[in-house]
């Protein structure tokens, strides 16, 4: 017999489900913030005497499959234009969704090591009860104001979207790195909102803030599933070892979006 | 006269051997703690120097230091000044006091756009700088994270 999963014991929890918060503000930039999601998994292995569970790891394993991220900017009169910057098309942020690590390369979530996983040690008896957990509370920042590189006057932050769905994924690995996909789930935060200085020559004023309403602020949580995500948007990079990593795609996309500027007032698409 | 010399020389070694065990020399660059956690200062006591802008953060686990994967923490005075350059001089003489790290392992000192993002674990944990031609590294003393 074979090390192996004992029937009916794969389970995952979501213990807390995210909130998103109105946007706040911090020194020059407006945050997209929400409350923390907490996943918990567990599953039991067994095997018989002979059997070694050394090296058995069970963890969880997070993709982002869609990310909008957008910022339009406007100057205090239609002479002084305005901007979009976009950050979630290429190449600001390359096609294909990306694996949510700390370290560059990773497979499993490692935001909390004493959580994140558990690794069966050699002379462990069976059974053996595994778990692994994490939260996560991701954020978005838009600067208040930028200078429109055609008009050369300040545009104001007017309005910002963010959408980012993941996927989490409970996993066991085996020693020789092979992994069995238990149990997936399925969430996403979104935020969108309207801005507005009251008082453009002092940003630190307080700003009209005005949340656009439907789908744009909220979070979900799916059902969970049995099994791995079969979704091939994902199904393919679940543990690739070219996935990229998100935290470094976004903030390189951060630092390099794609910035369409006039002279005037624009209604510029955002699908682009 | 030429054993004379040796023995000079000898003395001289080992006197600087116990000047050295007595008094440690103070470090070209110090990395001061300072009151808060997470605050900092870095004293450049030699020449001018071109640090690395990225600080590094050690942890003590099981009495060696690792690297943990805390990211977007840099050599900076505040935040929202544009894009950080890879290196930042240091003058000699100058004292540079960046953002404090924050415990956070992506937001570690200014807002960035963070998917996956928490606090380090509780524990015993040190910067790490080191020159822009990485060939000097200097580090803090170890500070504690409840």
């Amino acid at each position: 017999m074979a090390v192996s999963i004992v029937p009916g014991s794969a389970s995952i929890n979501v213990k807390k489900r995210p909130i998103v918060n109105k946007p706040s503000f911090r020194g020059s930039q407006a945050l997209f913030t929400c409350s923390e999601i907490v996943i918990e998994g567990q599953c039991t292995i067994t095997g018989n005497q002979h059997d070694n569970p050394a090296g058995w790891t069970l963890g969880l394993i997070q993709l982002k499959f869609i990310d909008t991220d957008w910022a339009y900017y406007r100057g205090r009169s239609n002479g002084d234009g305005s901007s979009f910057l976009q950050y979630s098309r290429p190449p600001a942020l390359p096609k294909g969704g990306c694996r949510d690590t700390l370290n560059v390369g990773g497979i499993f979530v490692d935001n909390n090591p004493s959580l994140n996983w558990t690794i069966a040690k050699a002379g462990t008896p069976f059974p053996i009860a595994m778990s692994a957990g994490f939260s996560d509370a991701p954020l978005r920042p838009f600067d208040l104001s930028r200078v429109n590189g055609l008009t050369h006057h300040d545009n104001f932050l007017r309005e910002a979207q963010t959408e980012l769905h993941f996927c989490t994924v409970l996993s066991l690995k085996s020693p020789t790195g092979t992994y069995e996909h238990l149990k997936t789930v399925y969430w996403n935060v979104h935020w969108q909102a309207r801005f507005e200085p009251t008082n453009f020559g002092n940003l630190n004023a307080p700003w009209t803030v005005t949340v656009v309403g439907g789908l744009g602020n909220m979070a979900n949580v799916s059902k969970i599933i049995d099994g791995p995500p079969v979704d091939n948007r994902f199904s393919t990079i679940v543990t690739a070892p070219g996935t990229p990593n998100c935290n470094a795609q976004s903030i390189a996309s951060y630092k390099s979006p794609n910035v369409r500027e006039s002279k005037e007032w624009t209604d510029f698409n955002v699908r682009q | 006269m030429d054993r004379l010399q040796r023995a000079a020389i000898g003395a001289a070694v080992c006197a600087g051997v116990i000047f050295a065990l007595a008094v440690a020399p103070r470090p070209e660059i110090e990395i001061q703690l300072a009151g808060k956690f997470g605050e900092f200062r870095v004293i450049n006591h030699g020449k001018s120097v071109q640090m690395n802008s990225a600080v590094k953060v050690q942890q003590k686990v099981g009495g060696e230091w690792q690297d943990t994967p805390v990211s977007n923490f840099y050599l900076i005075p505040s935040c929202g000044k544009g894009p950080v350059p890879d290196c930042v001089s240091l003058l000699s003489g100058a004292t540079l006091q960046p953002v404090p790290w924050r415990g956070n392992y992506c937001f570690a000192q200014c807002v960035v756009p963070c998917n996956l993002d928490g606090p380090v674990p509780s524990g015993t944990y040190r910067y790490v700088l080191t020159s822009c031609d990485c060939k000097r590294k200097f580090v803090s003393a170890s500070f504690e994270k409840k």
